[in-house]
């Protein structure tokens, strides 16, 4: 342990979306969120690596910043650990700064402000291949002369792409270990014009045919377009809507078969077992095969996320965007927090901290629980896949596809008018600039996608054989107990401790059309919402009889018992309802309030009751 | 009671009891890690066997045992980071820049 805390330490810093994070990921082999957009790494992350001599260095990736004067809270972070002041964490050894050499007009700005704080230091023209392709030719000796640091090229998204830098690195920290840190240079006329400084550099050893890129041009023609961009804009989402559905069908359908012939099976075993019997397949193969189906679902939604992540164009939906969301009293930074909230809203409101507004990032933050995340999908295809029919409408759509991409838009409709109401409540009238950069496009690797999945498809794994597996036997367990009295003639899960709390619960509910098998499902649905779904399936297989125990499946069991305005009133409740506590916790580390805590809990679940309880009378008074 | 029924019993109140030990960890993470190191206290006494302290020292919750939110959904504090070398997670604090 001493060897490691000893073992030199290394800070990637740079401009956001100049590759530090893929840098970091090609030195240690790890896996850490990389995306082309500005805002990606929000977090400290350590990792270490073995250089070729042996030397075991530590490297720190740290979110992107656009100058050390902090103007959000990500920033901070880069600034205090440069300068040494972030609490428990001595300054860097060495200090590596990474470029994008086809940006570095504005890059090399905060190359030139690192370096007066006087630290041993590296920079690493990252992004190589993209200048190279677009013609940049820059003559390293003479950057590095006119900077006064070294530079070494990085390609930090190919294999070997980072081999001159850790060579650099491994010779440079043997001889930082003995010699003391360079003397400050920082003369004041010199201060004075970073700007003069760089446009010397860029003189002196940069030459560029053009100053952008002209793909990037002729395509944000297009997509930026004021009409033509929302229009391609809303064909997207709605393009993604309507794959969930019809590709993720087949795959589901084949796996919902797998886990009911597996247990069929491990049931047959345990014939003799009527208990452990019950719990295999009431709880077990119900519950769990049940959330299982649809992690084809999840995946095809987090391709296209990925996808889109990588090309670029989510800042340019955020610009698109920008007016509509600041009517709405959010701005176009909060864009892509909400985006990232479809996947989970953890790490949305984690991207919140690139906002630099504390108002602004507390109005996202209250909202971004609103979007949907992907958590709820399970419980969306679910009830949509029992009661809406797969028909097509105009010919050309999906009708569950459809009423999918309605639920989401609720959703997103929902945010901007909350986030309205909270603009109105605080009187805000804060002026509105958008400063924000639109990177290049670039085309996702589809090796990277593939990892990506990958990792998405383990986290659901875990999920599904961790919490899930254990909140589906405990619900098993107390819809099993205490034991139906002799003679009992309902299913016993009506005897049962959760049976009880379920039909206590009703009276509250009952407004809103919940019955007592959905006021059960709700209370370990808090824990991690597919926990909803893998309930209803266990407590209505426990609650089957006789003949009905056959048809365990969870689709074909509601839609027979539910009427269309229960189904509704369901999804209308899981668009508001705060169903995840992990998400509370964040809310409150991010924010450091139990009151906003408070209040995102009580608007959302009040918002929910009364969007159920409209839902339901309708469509009661209609069918 | 017969064998087969209280080999079932046996076995329902094992998973019973892992589950309910792994939902307590998971959903309050902070609590367990309390309970833990006042238990690891308890253990770890000079009077306790070599064992059993050696072995209350192991379970002893290390601070860096939290993931980082940023994983993804619910891998707060259940475990590290998604990545094969250990990579450390530090959830940021902000200090406005002090005066000069
Ligand atoms: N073509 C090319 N693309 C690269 C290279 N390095 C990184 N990228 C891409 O650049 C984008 C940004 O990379 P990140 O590593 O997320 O950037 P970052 O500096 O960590 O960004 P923040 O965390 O937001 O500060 C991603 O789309 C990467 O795939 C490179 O050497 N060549
Ligand atoms: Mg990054």
């Amino acid at each position: 342990m001493n060897a490691l805390v000893e073992s030199p330490r290394i800070a990637l810093v740079g401009n956001p979306n100049s590759g530090k994070t893929a840098l970091f990921n090609r030195l240690t082999g790890s896996q850490q969120k990389v995306a082309n957009y500005a805002g990606v790494t929000v977090e400290r992350k350590e990792g270490r690596f073995v250089a070729p001599s042996g030397r075991t260095l530590r490297l720190l990736d740290l979110p992107g910043a656009y100058s050390l004067d902090a103007a959000s809270p990500d920033e901070a972070i880069t600034r205090d650990i440069c300068e040494g002041r972030y609490p428990g964490e001595p300054a860097p050894d060495l200090i590596v700064c990474v470029a994008d050499a086809t940006n570095l007009r504005l890059h090399l700005r905060f190359v030139l402000e690192v370096k007066r704080l006087g630290r041993p230091m590296v920079l690493a023209l990252n992004m190589m291949d993209a200048a190279r392709k677009r013609g940049i030719r820059i003559d390293v000796a003479a950057l590095s002369d006119a900077l006064g640091v070294p530079v070494v090229e990085t390609i930090a998204v190919q294999r070997g792409g980072a081999a001159a830098l850790v060579e650099h690195l491994d010779r440079s920290v043997a001889a930082v270990a003995t010699a003391p840190s360079l003397p400050d240079s920082g003369d004041a006329a010199v201060e004075a014009d970073l700007h003069a400084q760089v446009r010397a550099a860029l003189a002196a050893a940069v030459t560029m045919p053009r100053a952008t890129s002209t793909v990037d041009d002729a395509l944000d023609r297009i997509v930026l377009h004021p009409i033509g961009g929302l229009a391609i804009l809303a064909a997207v989402m709605f393009l993604i809507f309507q794959a969930v559905f019809s590709w993720a069908a087949p795959l589901q359908d084949a796996v919902g078969a797998g886990v009911g012939a597996a247990g069929a099976w491990i049931g047959g075993l345990l014939e003799s077992m009527p208990l452990l019997h019950s719990l295999v397949t009431d709880g077990i193969f119900a519950g769990l095969g049940t959330v299982l189906e649809f992690l084809p679902q999840i995946l095809i939604l987090f391709l296209f996320i990925l996808m889109l992540e990588e090309s670029g164009y989510l800042p340019r939906a955020a610009f698109l965007l920008d007016r509509l969301m600041f009517k709405a009293g959010l701005t176009g930074r909060s864009f892509i927090p909400l985006l990232s909230s479809f996947a989970c809203a953890i790490p949305g409101i984690m991207a919140t901290r690139s906002i630099q507004d504390p108002r602004d990032r507390l109005t996202t933050i209250l909202v971004a629980p609103l979007m949907t995340c992907s958590a709820r999908l399970p419980v969306y295809t679910l009830l949509i896949g029992a009661f809406i029919p797969r028909q097509t409408v105009l010919g050309l759509f999906n009708l569950q596809g459809v009423v999918l991409f309605t639920l989401y838009f609720a959703g997103i409709v929902s945010a901007l008018a909350v986030a309205w109401v909270i603009k109105r409540l605080r009187r805000d009238r804060s002026e509105h600039a958008l400063l924000m950069e639109l990177p290049s496009y670039r085309l996702p690797n589809p090796r990277d996608v593939a990892i990506g999945l990958w990792e998405r498809a383990k986290i659901f794994l875990r999920r599904v054989t961790g919490i899930i597996l254990a909140l589906t036997v405990l619900l098993w367990f107390l819809s099993s107990f205490p034991a139906p009295p002799e003679g009992a003639t309902l299913p016993p899960i009506d005897y049962s401790l959760a049976g009880r709390i379920g039909r206590w619960m009703e009276h509250v509910f009952a407004p809103i059309g919940f019955n007592w098998q959905i006021c059960i499902a709700l209370i370990p649905g808090l824990a991690a919402r597919e926990v909803a779904v893998s309930s209803l399936a266990t407590v209505y297989a426990m609650s089957a009889v006789g003949e009905d125990a056959i048809a365990a499946e969870l689709g074909t069991a509601i839609a027979a018992q539910w009427s269309l305005a229960t189904a509704l009133s369901l999804l209308a409740w899981y668009v508001f309802a705060p169903q995840c506590m992990s998400t509370l916790a964040v809310i409150r580390r991010e924010t450091n309030s139990w009151r906003n805590v408070g209040v995102a809990a009580g608007y959302l679940f009040a918002l929910a009751y009364l969007a159920s309880f409209v839902t339901y009378q309708i469509a009661r008074a209609l069918t | 009671m017969n064998a087969a029924l209280f080999a079932q019993a046996v076995v329902i109140a094992l998973a019973v009891a892992w589950a309910a030990w792994f939902a307590f960890r998971r959903l309050l993470p902070k609590t367990y890690r309390r309970l833990l190191s006042h238990a690891v206290a308890a253990f770890d006494r000079p009077s306790a066997p070599r064992w059993l302290r050696e072995y209350a020292r192991r379970a002893q919750p290390t601070s860096t045992s939290g993931g980082s939110c940023g994983d993804g959904c619910s891998t707060c504090g259940g475990c590290a980071a998604a990545a094969k070398p250990t990579v450390e997670a530090q959830p940021l604090v902000f200090r406005p820049r002090a005066p000069k």
